[in-house]
């Protein structure tokens, strides 16, 4: 009985003392993401993934062909614009209409070009060689039993030894470019051979 | 003279001081006895239900409140963050005035915006990041999952608690069909808890001032059940402590219907049940002791006839042939012997039946020996030597006080070997009477039953001068006198008797 007594007293004290006070709590969930607007517009935009730090594939989004050059949104457009020209991407090249989905041989060619000033500035980086041939993208007839598209990319290098973020640069970028969901299987065929159909991890 | 009165019926009188002194003695104090168990029985459960009480109350409350807060400004945040609009890569500028924009709009309390995206750190406040967001929080905040997720964590720094909340930016990747992709943007907000704080502090004093009251009354019915358990248990103990000095007809107001009151009639029962016994032994004992009365006095008068008739016989054994003589003073001789065992059964008996009375009188001492051994023709110096004290004025029933110097100077030469010594002398406010042989001594087995009723030291010697209750007689007749008398061997041989009266 007397054990009994000193075991109730003894969790007693603890409940009190460990309730005391503020404490300390792990990571909890709350709730979803805040959903924000990225400027441009999906329709005049292209999406390439380049590293953050950490090796994250980080998403950033281009300016396709403004049919309006008073963008919304301040600071980068111009710099941009003038990246893109320099690349032979830019506006005034008449590829395809405003508004149309650019092609993905395009948004590859973009992605090879690597990380512009202003990404590198934000710390963005790449991990893919710069070939002096753009990567072909063709589509495969029929769908994946679960309902994908599949895109073959050819590469004009290696790409056994490609880092997983360099693989996840392109297949990222080669998904959202073909399909506004991203729901594309892609696989790699470089110069080496094919590397098995991957997906964009997200 | 404050010892010439009969003994209190039923009590020894050694028995007296230590007795006393116990009862003298009032309740005693236990340091854990029942009163202190009770009250500490009845404090320890109120303080288990207060404690807990308030526990519980406490953690449901402090959840309430930090829930509440905690609900109320994530979702504040995300109110903030979704309706931007960014580029990607991020404009620091840009972002810097939409970070300072926010952290003004916090909800429910002021809070610290930052945001990070690749290098880029902004922040509300002159340092570009906080050292309260934790590394378990960015990484649960930049981890790539299929569904983004805000979150918070409540983290304690320099003993402040501080809220910190992380919001993923996420965008969609086409108008219609596009998932929510990380844009790897995150925004954090720190807020501390200290009104919270205060609040659950508050709550804690509340929970404390509100149990020791409730302590301090659990105290009153405590005492009250305490005091209905000792009280009965107080009187069983009065009446117990009653029934052992005799008064059997001692019961105890039993009233209830409790375990302690059914305690209270076993008690009465008993010792009604006792008391029916007491009385019925004593009935038993009365009867055989007016029995031996009755016999003793019955058979007195035909005893004073015969001994009238032996004496005649004796006077005339003279003339009677050798065997009637011997025949005749063999039954002169039995005759007297049997009217002294008669006449003592019958002092025996008035002693037992209480009807002994003390003629107390003024006398000197010394002169009631000398004239006991006088009577006796006691006075040969090689029989008896005599050593008194002269002058000691005593108060006492000089005919019982001669039945006692008789009986233990008989008994010391019957028994004993001459010279017999008595002494007698005044020894503080006693009369000190001593008688001494030069025998062989008692036995110490013997000792202790020497004042025994027809107590036979030897076994095989059945018949004794003596009526065998001669030493009964004298230690009754000395109690009677409110004094002590003792067998004892003295160390150079010999009983000693020493009887010790008071003055």
């Amino acid at each position: 009985m007397r054990r009994g007594t000193a075991a109730v007293v003894a969790l007693l004290g603890t409940v009190l003392l460990a309730a005391c006070g503020i404490q300390k709590s792990d990571v909890v969930e709350a709730g979803g993401a805040a959903t924000v607007a990225v400027v441009p517009a999906p329709e005049f935009r292209m999406v390439l993934y380049f590293l953050g730090p950490g090796g994250r594939p980080t998403p950033v989004v281009r300016d396709v062909a403004p049919p309006f050059p008073d963008s919304t949104f301040a600071a980068g457009d111009s710099e941009w614009a003038q990246d893109l020209k320099s690349r032979g991407l830019g506006s005034g090249t008449g590829h395809g209409t405003p508004g149309a989905r650019i092609t993905t041989d395009k948004v590859l060619a973009a992605l090879i070009a690597g990380p512009a000033v202003a990404d590198t500035a934000a710390g963005l980086t790449t991990d893919l060689p710069a070939p002096p041939e753009a990567p072909h993208a063709e589509v495969l007839k029929g769908l994946t039993p679960e309902g994908r598209h599949s895109v073959r990319l050819r590469l004009p290098f290696p790409v056994g030894d490609l880092s997983d973020a360099a693989v996840q640069q392109l297949v990222c970028t080669t998904a959202y470019a073909q399909d506004g969901g991203g729901r594309v299987d892609v696989s790699l065929m470089g110069t080496d051979g094919p590397l098995p159909a991957t997906r964009c991890d997200t | 003279m404050k010892a010439c009165v009969s003994p209190e019926p039923g009590t020894e009188p050694d028995a007296g001081p230590p007795s006393r002194s116990r009862r003298a003695r009032g309740p005693r104090l236990h340091p854990f006895g029942l009163r202190t168990r009770l009250v500490l029985a009845f404090l320890l459960v109120a303080a288990v239900g207060c404690g807990t009480t308030a526990a519980l109350t406490y953690r449901a409350a402090r959840n309430a409140i930090l829930e509440q807060t905690q609900d109320t400004a994530v979702s504040a945040f995300r109110d903030q963050v979704d309706p931007l609009v960014i580029s990607l890569p991020v404009d620091t500028d840009n972002l810097r005035s939409v970070v300072l924009s926010i952290a003004r709009q916090g909800k429910p309390r002021p809070w610290r915006v930052y945001a990070e995206y690749g290098t880029v750190r902004v922040s509300s406040t002159d340092r570009p990041t906080s050292s309260v967001i934790t590394p378990e929080l960015r990484a649960r905040a930049q981890a790539r999952q299929s569904t983004p997720h805000g979150s918070f964590q409540r983290v304690v720094k320099n003993g402040t608690p501080y809220l910190t909340m992380a919001v993923p930016a996420v965008f969609r990747t086409h108008v219609t069909e596009g998932t929510a992709q990380p844009t790897g943007l995150v925004f954090y907000a720190v807020m501390e808890l200290d009104d919270e704080e205060a609040n659950i502090e508050a709550m804690v004093s509340a929970a404390r001032d509100g149990a020791l009251p409730a302590l301090a009354v659990a105290l009153i019915p405590a005492l009250i059940a305490s005091r209905g358990v000792l009280r009965p248990v107080r009187e069983l103990r009065h009446a117990a402590h009653s029934m052992g000095r005799g008064r059997l007809d001692t019961r105890i107001h039993a009233k209830g219907s409790d375990e302690l009151a059914d305690l209270a009639r076993t008690f009465n029962e008993s010792a009604a049940e006792l008391e029916r016994s007491v009385a019925e032994l004593r009935n038993a004992e009365a009867r055989a002791r007016r029995f031996a009365s009755d016999v003793s006095h019955e058979l007195r008068t035909p005893l004073a006839g015969m001994l009238a008739v032996t004496e005649v016989l004796d006077e005339d054994a003279g003339s009677l042939d050798s065997d009637t003589a011997r025949a005749v003073r063999l039954i002169s001789a039995e005759t007297g012997k049997l009217a002294v065992l008669v006449e003592d059964l019958m002092e025996i008996s008035r002693f037992d039946a209480r009807a002994a009375e003390l003629h107390t009188d003024e006398v000197d001492a010394a002169d009631c020996v000398r004239k006991t051994l006088q009577h006796r023709h006691w006075t040969d110096p090689e029989q008896v030597v005599p050593y008194l004290e002269e002058g000691i004025r005593a108060r006492l029933d000089p005919r019982r006080f001669d039945v006692v110097v008789a009986n233990l100077v008989g008994n010391a030469l019957r028994h004993g070997a001459a010279p017999v010594t008595v002494r007698l002398y005044a020894e503080g406010d006693e009369l000190v009477t001593e008688v001494a042989d030069r025998g062989p001594g008692i036995h110490p087995d013997v000792l202790p039953h020497v004042f025994d009723r027809f107590y036979k030291a030897d076994q095989a010697r059945t018949r004794s001068a003596g009526s065998g209750l001669g030493l009964a007689i004298t230690l009754e007749n000395v109690r009677l006198h409110g004094g002590t008398v003792l067998a004892a061997n003295h160390p150079a041989g010999g009983a000693v008797f020493t009887v010790r009266m008071p003055l």
